[in-house]
């Protein structure tokens, strides 16, 4: 469960997402910076998926220090 | 005397069973089924990098001299994959596909395995697989149905590329792709190791310091895509645990301390007698 708070701060990281990167999901697709933007900011599967994703990242970044 | 015929018996066989239940986990003079479908019917490409980066593998498959079938493009169909493992009996199957839980496609969105419907033709095969979730609930059926090992992944595959010139809008040319590199070479480690020889266990660590090695070269360069490299790296899982059981692993060395209990034991019999 993705909470508001945190999905306001996935925004904020993918906003700095390098334009020229695209992200391949296997079974969900390929997505811009501006798409994951877009689902993020609706909220959808994507967009909980990105954010999931991320927040994975973030949490064991936290875990490391 | 006899004492000691019975424990070095009882040594004999504990060492017996350890040697019999230690899995022979070499690769032997066999052969490998490698699947790669690269969709044509619409724009795929997740399947156009996915299939051309499989390539590293069959590379060093030759370079060993292992012999292997390869099914790519039109060719990754069900039916070639199934008659090539009849006519093949391969112990290695590599496999790249879109799936789920608990199904694999191939060419075009063919179904070719679902788990509990025709994984039991994995039995007796060493499995490496490239697709989406099937490491969970398919991987879990065809472990059950005598697979010796899959490796795969229980969640999501996902991997940056860089933006191209390609009507998919990856590069034309994915081995290329620098971004999309540490994501196949990554995975590509396992199996690359076991055509090499290294243990099962060993094909998958090699493939998680791979991980690891991306992951710090990205957390310099750009975090966001080191966070999809750690995404795959903790959900690669290779089924069963290879590593020997922690009882195993102990059965000599129960053995070892057999007397030390039997000899107290035994005086303590002597004692009955005499009563």
């Amino acid at each position: 469960m993705v909470t508001e708070q945190e999905f306001n701060l996935i925004e904020k990281r993918l906003e700095a997402w390098n334009e020229k990167f695209l992200i391949v999901c296997m079974q969900l697709g390929n997505y811009t910076k501006d798409e994951m933007l877009e689902h993020v900011k609706a909220r959808d599967k994507v967009g909980k998926k990105l954010a999931e994703i991320q927040l994975y990242y973030l949490k064991k970044l936290k875990e490391r220090k | 005397m006899i004492l000691w015929i019975i424990l070095a018996c009882i040594l004999g066989l504990s060492i017996f069973l350890y040697l019999k239940f230690k899995k022979k986990t070499k690769m032997p003079a066999n052969s490998m089924i490698s699947i790669r479908p690269e969709y044509t019917h619409k724009l795929d490409v997740a399947t156009r990098y996915g299939a051309v980066w499989q390539e590293s593998i069959l590379n060093v498959a030759s370079s060993v001299g292992l012999p292997y079938v390869d099914l790519y493009k039109e060719n990754a169909t069900a039916t070639n994959f199934f008659s090539s493992l009849e006519s093949q009996d391969p112990l290695l199957v590599n496999i790249f596909g879109h799936g789920n839980y608990n199904l694999i496609v191939c060419q075009d969105e063919e179904l070719l395995l679902r788990g509990g419907i025709n994984t039991n033709v994995l039995a007796g095969r060493v499995v490496y697989d490239l697709s989406c979730q099937a490491g969970r609930d398919l991987a879990n059926h065809a472990i059950s149905e005598g697979c010796i090992s899959f490796l795969g992944y229980n969640e999501d595959f996902i991997f940056a590329i860089s933006e191209g010139s390609h009507p998919d809008c990856g590069m034309d040319n994915p081995l290329a792709d620098e971004v999309a590199k540490g994501f196949f070479e990554s995975h590509n480690t396992a199996p690359i190791s076991y055509i090499q020889g290294k243990e099962l266990a060993d094909t998958y660590y090699d493939s998680q310091a791979r991980f690891n090695y991306w992951i710090n070269v990205w957390n310099s360069i750009d975090s966001q895509v080191a966070g999809f490299l750690l995404w795959d790296r903790d959900h690669q899982v290779m089924k069963p645990t290879v590593t020997i059981p922690i009882g195993l692993k102990l059965f000599p060395l129960i053995f070892a301390f057999v007397p030390l209990l039997i000899i107290p034991l035994s005086k303590h019999l002597k004692k009955l007698k005499l009563l």
